[in-house]
């Protein structure tokens, strides 16, 4: 009987927990497809009456002009003049996120072996310098980076987050590769130099393969670090040629006329990537984690 | 050859961070008001001191303290109830996890603008859900009502930061060895103590970590309040970090956004300083 | 490398601030001599150069409405001059803050929006410049209104031509009010009490007032609105706060808002988190019968395809109350000028040129763009002539009545105490009306916080 209610109110919990999770997003989902005449009731329609792909139409072919756009009836006009750069920003947050993601790895791994292989001076003084490079809230970095970026003359310019986003997500990077290729026994590395392999070689071939959900976490995690930023990308892009999703998504709750069924759709549309890589990768980021993050 | 490999890394991290965390510290001791832009005298801990004279510090400090406690608390609580959850074998489970780490994988601006969409007062759902369960019978003010807007951003940070923490224990549940449980349980320990004696301590790493995040993360909560409420209604839901961007950005002032950002940076660097010492040597006492 | 770069700086922002005294001597030596009616001012005082020698490209920025109809009229401008545009926008909520980080970053900026509340602290930052003296000022000036000039002048300097001015308009629904069985809009705030409780009895909508009180922009001008239509001022002639005397207009304007909401019940209390944008949805919707919004928001209530009431949304003159007689807060979106764009004559003409076509007259002669943008957005502008036009009187009279458009016209005055220092009294003063709405304080008690950190920093600002 005991046994019973435990399983009872261990489902109970499996399906809090489910609902907590789930259900905010799939409100947002529900609410993308909705009219704005719908979307306004009291009570809400849980389950839409009259489902309508309007709003993700509106978004893939936005309207070209101020009296264009008035006549979009099911948004009562209210298609945000940012719209037609909601696509041209995707690419810009898929691209940005995609470099530093690589370069993420790339020179991570790097800077991880040598972390985790070698033994040279300062390198525990070096471990804490990286670390407290992030300690300063972004708030008051803003215009500091702004005047760097400026300097540099890439404002406006892809390269100008792709850098920051580099700054900024490379210690974690590290850090947990560092922990991750410090769980690869020595022996393998000794292995290897006994049959005449330099650091090198052993690294590209011994190590890299083993270390590989490793390195999957980390470019998973850049590329969300990177894919999400939005102070520095609303401060530093201007135009399409390299503004972000966040900074679009963020315009739709602000520009001067508002429509929540399209705010809900672009919403959607900003978290497919990151839940599909999520969803994609999600045994590497608990391997990458394990063994990386936490020492058991 | 160390600094073959480390080089890429060190140049990318040093050359972008350095430059700005310094001058940022150079115009927090100065007087950087952009509306005197011709005097710019040094002025030491002038804008610190300032800072903490004014009117919003004191309920900025509290709102950030709130913040942090409560949010790092529950995500704490959460993120280890679920582990526990999603760590026991049922059916369904592999479907659990993966939906598990929806809120995480949500940009804080969108996080944001689901929650502003959720609580809107006119046309919410969760006054939807409230008035169709009879709970209430008017939809209700709630980011504009004082007394709950602070609950519900902390509520909506929560929800995106469980996911994580959640993850970082159940990695180390799982590399918990079976034979310590068997053992326990032959020696007839109850599930309660076997919870007490071996999980939680097992769990120390994940904890520090957790905490530490969080910490971090909630202290410097800027995105999601930006979203959502501006630090309204009225400063109810302002926090350090949304003061400092005020006084930058709204105000003009950067000595005194600086200053605020600093102090941030100097009770993160404290917090993440006192759980170090504290974790780590109640793992040396259990040594 | 830190060293260079805080140099550069103050180079600039000092150079900025001389080139701003620079032309400013230029045109007090320019205004010595009295201008001739209608003629051509005296030959340039102002070092400007010529607009054709400009070889770069200008930046507009602005913010992100009727971009369209902007890149248009940009097209145009570029077509007639032969002078490149690069025209960038933001949503107007980040404006401000990405203009403050662009100045203080040094972006490439020449012509951009402002708005009355912000051109003393940009003036005072040694941001922009001053347009006195330009070729062709004094004329355009004699066609615009009063206020849009006052609003634009700081210290005497006027800082540039208007891309839109408006004021707040008293609207309400003609549909409940007949469902109400009221004749005729209400004329005093008490009046307005008397109609929304009728109407509320009356079943037709449960909170008939809708003032969004959420802390925005849009709150200063609600505020002042109803002070001025008492007959009441925030400032005085010398910017000293007068609106915490006793008995005011503003303590007046603010207990009538709580007891609106918490005696009445003729507003809902949430409204201290609705916005102006909320406000607008749900008078479209029909969930209001009062409202103040910016006149220009008319139009868009009277859509068919934006609003369910649409022909039924009239404005009124704002109700009077106390001594006053019903006058209510203009605003003025001025383009202004960047000191960086200044410091080179012949930029500061091509500048200047892109000004007059966008904000006074293009090469034609006709304030076309502000036409345009009218009749895109219901924006309206602030320069008499166009009044006249009738493409223009015929768009007023699609969805307004031009008769009380025009009265409530004469009697808006602008917002007073427009000092660098404004913003930060003005989210000071927001939070502590809204604190009293939401009986944290009383009126008396938040007035007088308001004023007294009002007077603490204009001390400190001495």
């Amino acid at each position: 009987m005991r046994k019973r209610l435990t399983r009872v109110a261990f489902y109970a919990a499996v399906l809090a927990m489910g609902l907590y999770v789930t259900s905010p997003f799939l409100w947002l989902i529900i609410s993308s497809f909705q009219t704005e005449r719908e979307i306004v009731s009291v009570p809400p329609h849980w389950i839409p009456q009259k489902p309508t792909l309007e709003n993700y139409q509106a978004l893939f072919d936005p309207p070209k002009s101020d009296s264009d756009r008035a006549k979009l009836p099911e948004q009562g006009g209210f298609v945000p003049a940012s719209a037609r750069d909601l696509l041209p920003s995707m690419r810009n947050s898929l691209l940005t996120a995609l470099v530093v993601a690589s370069i993420n790895v790339l020179f991570g791994t790097l800077a991880a072996y040598a972390f985790a292989r070698f033994r040279f001076r300062g390198r525990q003084m070096l471990t804490y310098a990286i670390l407290s490079l992030r300690i300063v809230p972004d708030v008051a970095l803003v215009i500091p980076f702004f005047m760097l970026i400026r300097t540099a003359g890439l404002l406006d310019s892809p390269l100008a987050l792709v850098l920051t986003y580099l700054g900024a997500t490379l210690p974690f990077s590290v850090f947990i590769l560092t922990g991750f290729l410090q769980t690869i026994p020595k022996e393998l590395d000794e292995a290897a130099m006994v049959d005449g392999a330099g650091p090198w070689q052993t690294l590209w071939r011994i190590i890299l393969p083993i270390a590989s959900p490793g390195l999957i976490a980390a470019a998973v995690f850049s590329f969300m670090a990177s894919w999400n930023e939005f102070l520095f990308a609303l401060i530093f892009t201007e135009t399409a040629r390299s503004i972000t999703l966040p900074v679009i998504v963020a315009t739709f709750t602000s520009d001067f006329n508002i429509s929540f069924s399209l705010m809900n759709a672009a919403g959607v549309l900003a978290v497919i990537p990151p839940v599909v890589l999520a969803l994609f990768f999600r045994r590497y980021l608990v391997d990458g984690l394990t063994r990386g993050a936490v020492k058991g | 050859m160390a600094l073959l490999f480390l080089a890429p890394a060190l140049l990318i991290m040093f050359a972008v961070n350095v430059y700005p965390v310094l001058y940022a510290l150079w115009i927090s001791l100065h007087r950087s008001d952009l509306r005197r832009p011709l005097s710019n005298p040094f002025v030491g801990l002038g804008n610190f001191v300032a800072v903490f004279s004014e009117s919003y510090f004191v309920s900025s400090l509290l709102h950030t303290l709130q913040f942090t406690l409560l949010g790092v608390a529950l995500v704490t609580a959460v993120g280890l109830a679920s582990a526990l959850i999603l760590n026991e074998k049922f059916p369904l489970q592999p479907v659990a996890f993966a939906v598990f780490l929806i809120p995480w994988a949500v940009p804080s601006v969108v996080n944001g603008l689901m929650w502003k969409w959720i609580y809107d007062s006119q046309f919410g759902s969760l006054n939807g859900l409230l008035y169709s369960l009879g709970l209430i019978d008017a939809y209700q003010p709630m980011l504009g009502d004082p007394a709950k807007a602070m609950y519900l951003v902390i509520n909506a940070f929560v929800w995106k930061e469980v996911p994580l923490a959640g993850l970082l224990f159940l990695t180390t549940l799982k590399s918990i060895p079976h034979e310590l449980y068997e053992a326990a349980m032959v020696d007839g320990a109850d599930a309660l103590r076997r919870f007490r004696y071996i999980t939680l301590p097992s769990l120390k790493p994940a904890f520090l970590l957790v905490l530490i995040y969080n910490t971090m993360q909630a202290i410097r909560a800027f995105d999601i309040i930006y979203v959502l409420t501006e630090g309204g209604p009225g400063d109810a839901t302002g926090n350090l970090a949304w003061s400092a961007y005020q006084e930058s950005f709204r105000h003009l002032n950067l000595g005194r956004g600086s200053a605020l950002a600093y102090l941030i940076a100097m009770g993160t660097f404290v917090i993440a300083y006192w759980y170090l010492k504290a974790l780590g040597r109640e793992e040396k006492e259990n040594a | 490398m830190g060293d260079g770069f805080k140099l550069t700086r103050r180079q600039v922002l000092q150079a900025g601030a001389f080139a701003g005294m620079g032309m400013l001597l230029g045109g007090l030596a320019g205004c010595a001599k009295p201008d001739s009616e209608g003629g051509t001012t005296p030959a340039a005082a102002v070092p400007i150069g010529s607009a054709h020698a400009y070889k770069g490209t200008l930046n507009l920025y602005g913010w992100s409405a009727v971009v369209e109809t902007i890149q248009k009229r940009v097209d145009a401008f570029t077509a007639a001059k032969h002078l490149p545009v690069n025209y960038a926008h933001t949503a107007y909520a980040q404006y401000h803050d990405a203009v403050v980080t662009k100045f203080t970053g040094n972006a490439p900026l020449d012509l951009l929006y402002s708005s009355d509340a912000w051109v003393s602290e940009w003036a005072e930052a040694g941001w922009i410049v001053p347009v006195d003296g330009l070729p062709g000022l004094a004329e355009l000036k004699k066609d615009l209104v009063d206020s849009a000039i006052s609003a634009a002048t700081y210290k005497g300097k006027f800082y540039g031509l208007p891309y839109y001015a408006d004021y707040m308009a008293f609207l309400y629904n003609s549909e409940h009010l007949e469902k109400a069985g009221i004749k005729a809009p209400p004329a005093t705030w008490d009046e307005v009490v008397q109609q929304a409780k009728q109407i509320k009895a009356a079943g037709v909508v449960e909170y008939p007032l809708l003032i969004a009180l959420a802390q925005e922009t849009w709150l200063t001008e609600y505020i002042y609105a109803q002070v001025y239509s008492r007959g009441g001022s925030m400032f005085d002639q010398e910017n000293e706060a007068v609106f915490d005397k006793a008995g005011g207009a503003a303590e007046a304007a603010l207990q009538w808002m709580v007891d609106a909401v918490h005696t009445h019940k003729i507003m809902n209390p949430a409204i201290v988190e609705t916005g102006e944008l909320a406000g607008l949805k749900a008078m479209q919707a029909g969930q209001a019968s009062f409202i103040l919004l910016g006149r220009y928001r008319l139009s868009s209530l009277n859509d068919p395809k934006q609003s369910q009431i649409a022909g039924k949304a009239r404005q009124a003159m704002m109700p009077r109350g106390m001594s006053g007689k019903g006058e209510t807060v203009s605003w003025t979106r001025p383009y202004v000028i960047s000191a960086a764009a200044a410091k080179d004559k012949d930029r500061l003409a091509a500048a200047w040129e892109l000004m007059q076509w966008l904000g006074g007259k293009d090469d034609q002669g006709r304030y076309e763009t502000q036409k345009q943008v009218l009749l895109a957005s219901g924006s309206s502008f602030a320069t008499k002539p166009l009044f006249q036009d009738p493409q223009v009187e015929a768009f007023y009279k699609e969805w307004g009545d031009p008769h009380v458009m025009q009265q409530q016209m004469d009697i808006a005055r602008t917002k007073e105490g427009l000092l660098p220092f404004f913003s930060e009294w003005d989210t000071f003063n927001k939070a502590a009306w809204s604190n009293a709405v939401l009986k944290r304080t009383t009126p008396a008690e938040a007035l007088k916080t308001s004023a007294a950190k009002w007077r603490d920093l204009k001390k400190s600002w001495k």
